[in-house]
């Protein structure tokens, strides 16, 4: 209310002197993130993981933006704010406002359309496949089948943050108030999703390729189980999961195969491929940005950048449900502060010195953009000098196979050099292994308590983080994960779970050229002996 | 302000840049895969709860992981070796990746030192570590540290290993890696929480690992095609569990397990299989059966010679130069009559004589030697170089020799009760102990709540704790006058009368009843028989002969 009667007197103000107010709302270019919500098998450790924060704050990087632009409008004329709205009397300011913020909208406007599927492979399709576009008859005979999960959406503000739920299920679980003198145990309903999530940021290359960094989530629920615990019903849901962590150059139209797998056994999955698809958006090059005199551009240069500043932390993908602002911006401070060592900010540097090019405004918060000041063909030549510095992929070939020569698991996967990618299958579920005895707090005469389950989560399958640098470096680590048995011990809240399981380690670092195979590591596995192999494709 | 440190960054990039264009432009290269340890280069042991029992440091190995070259050692060299023709070299630690601002002169060196370092590590050797439980010991032919027998080899082949684990190493440097066959997770323990008005009693999750762990070094002599093969051994099997009751619905899982535990070296020429460790327990609890471990050993890749006229840094693993950190001068068992150095004071010594000692006249601004962790280091001509690694293997070389371990235990008149065998360098200790360990419910503690205002419902908390049993050999051999001087340490801890069940208020728990143990410590010196006979008397105890046989393996 104080905001509008503010401007109100400003604008009465600027009529009785005769000039020309104008009002800008900015409220368009500061993107609002959803939250993210994750499928499959609920985790009582992860309880707030509800919520996933970008790596780094896109919002700031939007604002900022216009901070550059109204900064530039201030050198001409009086340019007020509030909240965010933006007055001014001045013709000059308006001028630049108008050319600087117009440019800022249409590269929020003109969304794509980003759709990501899991489709059914056939026998000999994972292994034969050629990752990255796929050709028409491939994708025709894609589109025919039923996908095991799918979603389409358009990205906000850069982002996509969308899931696509085929089935939910309400499950019994408990947790204890111990606010008041007694605790008190109550249930709870956890829900059980299956589907397809993702949250990528998708910006488009001046070369009229995608940048697409993030996380492809895709769960089907399995049949779980119910115990009781304390005397309680306890449900233990259980689900497949596929989680894919990474960043990618997906030129926009026909799908790009990111990952083939293909199993022997009827877990997970099966023999899916992933696809990710890219279509319309903004136009190459500039997109909206038109007319005469200089304007101020945001270029992407995501591409550049160490793979700290990646959208999501491939080591850690629910990071940012714990990561507070302050940690960022510490650490983005840290890096500005130590340019020095910044090989990227060198690296730009060297780019913009030698090709004449408009000098950069600013870098912005969230790290992956670049602010120029030019007309157009100046912002154009930048824009194509920034989408040629993509990076080279890389096709890697994991291989699972038994000493007794049983057929064995294949995994392929398309990987940008420097940038590491992390793929996880797994067939999880809810155990009951112990409960927590809790009490209440000081200065009550009642000694009660109450017993809450300790859950954990089941894994069955495969954890793999693969990294190809340059100079034909190759690091990948990771495990295979199986569950042998599971004893019940009978206590007097109820049945624990007490398991046995079999962990193989996969590791190899160090130089390998395209055509070589290293091995992972080998040892037991189920009844025999496995060896796991890393091939690059040629 | 953020803006303003931004501005100021950028201008000072552009100006950076704009130096650049001056003496040479700007060289970038990563090299995680020279200066950085690998991703989870540290792996986790085995048995019982082994997170808790990281204080269990290893004899011979700093328990870090470590890259082949440290970062900052490797910036100085690069940087001295370019000399004035480097505005700058720089490489960051956290991304390995190598910066420097030199001449395109300077460029093509780095490129070319760059190429030949990874050259050099390509050269690494797969070691295929397996783990037999066969159900006899294998005979005479097993000898520790020697090659296999034809006739042992023909036997392990028909079995199928226990574990097996297989790694890749570079010269000098540390690699661990494990076999885990199975992780088993059980109610082990409650613990009484006494931070509320109540005590309250709640379960405690144990997680047993089983299977084979290894830390392994391999170091190369400077000038010979032979190796020092360095290991740290851990072996963890289960064998079975108990379930008691501690109060009614409140059960526990008591494991019970082996462990072996074995540090030793030995000297490797070339593609071979070597037994490191084996042991052998018929006593008490033992089922008789032999466990051997032994490495597959590829073949030593030739050592690459640099040109003759090109400055290179070279790196001579310290594992091959080093002398014993504990030797036995006590016994009189000291190689090294130069004097009690540690080995810091030793590298120094090797570092600081090197210039005067090969081709004086060739050491310049550009040539030098340094010390890294993984090795000596020097930068110099290839002939120079071969020179250098002459010397270091004529004056500083250790380690020329195995001597392999043989110990049985023999109750008078019986068959052998346990057996250990062992291999160590010549003047290195080996050691090796073999342990069967029971978790056993052994006292309960009671606990009152935090809050004593009134003191109600005390809670009773297990305490489970584990026993072990089992034999200790410390062991070190070295060659005097012809015959073999050993020391050796052997202890004995022995559970003879098992086990003794105690009913009290609190439940019924158990004691372990210790029957007797004893420890052996002597520095013999032998011939070519054994090293070591004797009895073994203790009051109260059968009466137990012990033999040490030592042999050389191998010829200087």
């Amino acid at each position: 209310m104080r905001t509008t009667v503010w401007l109100l007197a400003l604008l009465g103000a600027s009529a009785v002197w005769g000039q020309d107010p104008r009002v800008y709302d900015l409220s368009g270019l500061e993107p609002e993130l959803p939250a993210w919500s994750p499928l499959g098998v609920p985790r009582l450790d992860r309880g707030s993981q509800g919520r996933l924060e970008p790596r780094r704050s896109e919002r700031e990087g939007a604002l900022e933006a216009v901070a550059v632009v109204v900064e530039r409008a201030a050198e001409l004329g009086a340019v007020e704010q509030s909240g965010l709205r933006l007055l001014t009397t001045s013709a000059e300011a308006a001028a630049v406002l108008e050319r600087g913020l117009e440019p800022l909208r249409a590269q929020l406007r003109d969304l794509p359309l980003v759709r990501v599927s899991l489709v059914p492979l056939e026998a000999g399709e994972a292994e034969r496949l050629a990752l990255g576009p796929l050709s028409e008859a491939d994708a025709a005979r894609f589109a025919k089948r039923a996908p095991l999960a799918r979603l389409s959406a358009r990205p906000r503000g850069g982002w996509l943050n969308a899931r696509s739920v085929r089935g939910q299920e309400q499950v019994v679980g408990y947790e204890v108030d111990q606010s008041g003198a007694v605790p008190v145990r109550t249930a709870t309903l956890r829900r059980v999703s299956a589907g397809c999530a993702a949250r990528l940021r998708v910006r488009r290359r001046a070369d009229g390729a995608f940048w697409v960094e993030g996380v492809i989530e895709c769960a089907r629920p399995l049949d779980g189980a119910r115990v009781t615990f304390d005397g309680l019903p306890l449900d233990l849901p259980a689900a497949d999961r596929l989680r894919v962590v990474g960043a990618w150059g997906v030129p926009g139209g026909p799908p790009v195969l990111l990952a083939a797998c293909s199993l022997p056994s009827p877990t997970g999955f099966g023999s899916w491929g992933l696809c990710l698809q890219v279509l319309a958006g903004p136009p190459p090059g500039l997109g909206g940005a038109a007319g005469a005199g200089p304007f101020v551009w945001r270029h992407d240069v995501s591409a550049l950048l160490p793979a700290s500043y990646a959208a999501v932390d491939v080591d850690d993908p629910f990071a940012g449900a714990r990561d507070t602002r302050g940690q960022v911006e510490a650490l983005i401070e840290e890096r500005l502060e130590d340019d020095s060592r910044d090989p990227t900010q060198e690296r730009l540097a060297e780019l913009l010195d030698r090709e004449d090019l408009p000098p950069v405004r600013e870098r912005d918060h969230d790290g992956t953009s670049l602010y120029a000041a030019g007309d157009r063909a100046e912002q154009l030549r930048l824009a194509q000098l920034l989408a040629s510095r993509r990076l080279p992929e890389r096709r890697l070939r994991l291989r699972l196979d038994s000493e007794e020569g049983a057929a064995g698991a294949v995994l392929r996967v398309l990987a940008l050099e420097g940038r590491p990618l992390r793929v996880v299958l797994a067939r999880e579920r809810n155990a009951l292994v112990s409960s927590e005895l809790l009490g209440n707090g000081c200065g009550s005469d009642g000694p009660e308590t109450v017993a809450v389950p300790v859950l954990e989560v089941v894994v069955g399958g495969f954890d793999l983080r693969l990294e190809a640098q340059a100079a034909e470096e190759v690091d990948v680590e990771g495990a295979l994960c199986a569950v042998l048995a599971e004893r019940p011990l009978a206590t007097r809240w109820g049945e624990f779970s007490q398991l046995e399981r079999q962990r193989l380690q996969l590791s190899a670092h160090g130089v390998c050229a395209a055509g070589d195979r290293v091995a992972l590591g080998a040892g037991p596995w189920a009844a025999g002996v496995a060896r796991a192999t890393l091939e690059v494709e040629r | 302000m953020r803006r303003a440190i931004a501005l100021a960054c950028v201008a000072a990039c552009l100006s950076a840049a704009a130096q650049d264009a001056d003496p040479g432009g700007r060289y970038e290269q990563r090299i995680a895969d020279l200066v950085l340890a690998p991703r989870g280069a540290e792996v986790e042991r085995v048995g019982l709860n082994p997170r808790l029992h990281e204080g269990d440091a290893a004899l011979y190995f700093d328990e870090d992981p470590e890259g082949l070259y440290a970062p900052f050692a490797l910036e100085v060299a690069l940087r001295r070796l370019l000399g004035f023709d480097a505005l700058e070299v720089r490489v960051d630690e956290e991304t390995g990746v190598l910066l420097a601002r030199t001449s395109p002169g300077g460029r093509g060196r780095l490129d070319r030192q760059l190429a030949w370092l990874r050259a050099v590590e390509r050269q690494r050797v797969e070691v295929r570590l397996r783990a037999y439980l066969l159900e006899a010991w294998p005979g005479a032919e097993l000898r520790p540290g020697a090659a296999l027998s034809p006739e042992a080899a023909r036997a392990l082949a028909s079995q199928r290993p226990w574990a097996e684990l297989e790694v890749s190493l570079p010269d000098g440097v540390r690699v661990a890696g494990v076999a885990l066959r199975r992780e088993l997770a059980f109610l082990g323990d409650y613990e009484v929480n006494q931070t509320g008005v109540v005590p309250v009693l709640n379960p405690q999750r144990s997680v047993f690992r089983e299977g084979l762990w290894a830390a392994l070094r391999l170091s190369r002599m400077p000038a010979e095609a032979r190796a020092v093969l360095e290991f740290d051994l851990g072996f963890a099997r289960h064998e079975g569990a108990e379930q008691v009751e501690f109060r009614p619905g409140l059960p526990l899982v008591l494991p019970r397990w082996s462990e072996l535990a074995a540090e030793g070296s030995c000297v490797v020429t070339g593609a071979r299989t070597l037994v490191l460790a084996a042991v052998q327990d018929t006593d008490g609890a033992g089922d008789g059966r032999a466990l051997v471990i032994t490495a597959e050993v590829g073949a030593l890749p030739p050592a690459l010679a640099p040109p003759d006229e090109a400055v290179v840094l070279r790196r001579y693993a310290w594992g091959a130069l080093d002398r014993p950190r504990r030797d036995a001068a006590d016994s009189g068992l000291s190689l090294d009559e130069g004097g009690p150095w540690s080995s810091d004071q030793r590298r120094e010594r090797i570092a600081e004589a090197l210039p005067g000692a090969v081709d004086p006249e060739r050491w310049s601004d550009e040539s030098f030697v340094t010390q890294w962790t993984s090795g000596l280091v020097v930068c110099q001509a290839g002939a120079t170089q071969r020179r250098v690694a002459e010397h270091l293997q004529a004056s500083w070389a250790q380690r020329q020799r195995t001597v392999g371990h043989w110990l049985q235990v023999v109750r008078a008149g019986g068959e052998p009760r346990a057996r250990l065998a062992v291999a160590a360098c010549e003047g290195w200790p080996g050691s090796i102990a073999w342990q069967r360990k029971q978790a056993c419910l052994s006292e309960v503690e009671r606990s009152a709540g935090a809050v004593s205002v009134r003191f109600r419902d005390p809670g009773d908390d297990p305490l489970v704790k584990t026993f072990a049993h089992g034999l200790t050999l410390e062991v070190q051999g070295v060659e005097v006058g012809g015959s073999l001087r050993v020391h050796v340490d052997l202890r004995r801890r022995a559970l003879e009368a098992g086990q003794e069940r105690v009913r009290t208020p609190w439940g019924e728990l158990t004691r372990p009843v210790e029957g007797w143990s004893w420890r052996v410590e002597e520095s013999v010196r032998q011939g070519r028989g054994p090293a070591l006979a004797g009895e073994v008397r203790a009051p109260g105890a059968p009466t137990l002969q012990v033999r040490l046989d030592s042999r050389m393996e191998g010829s200087k």
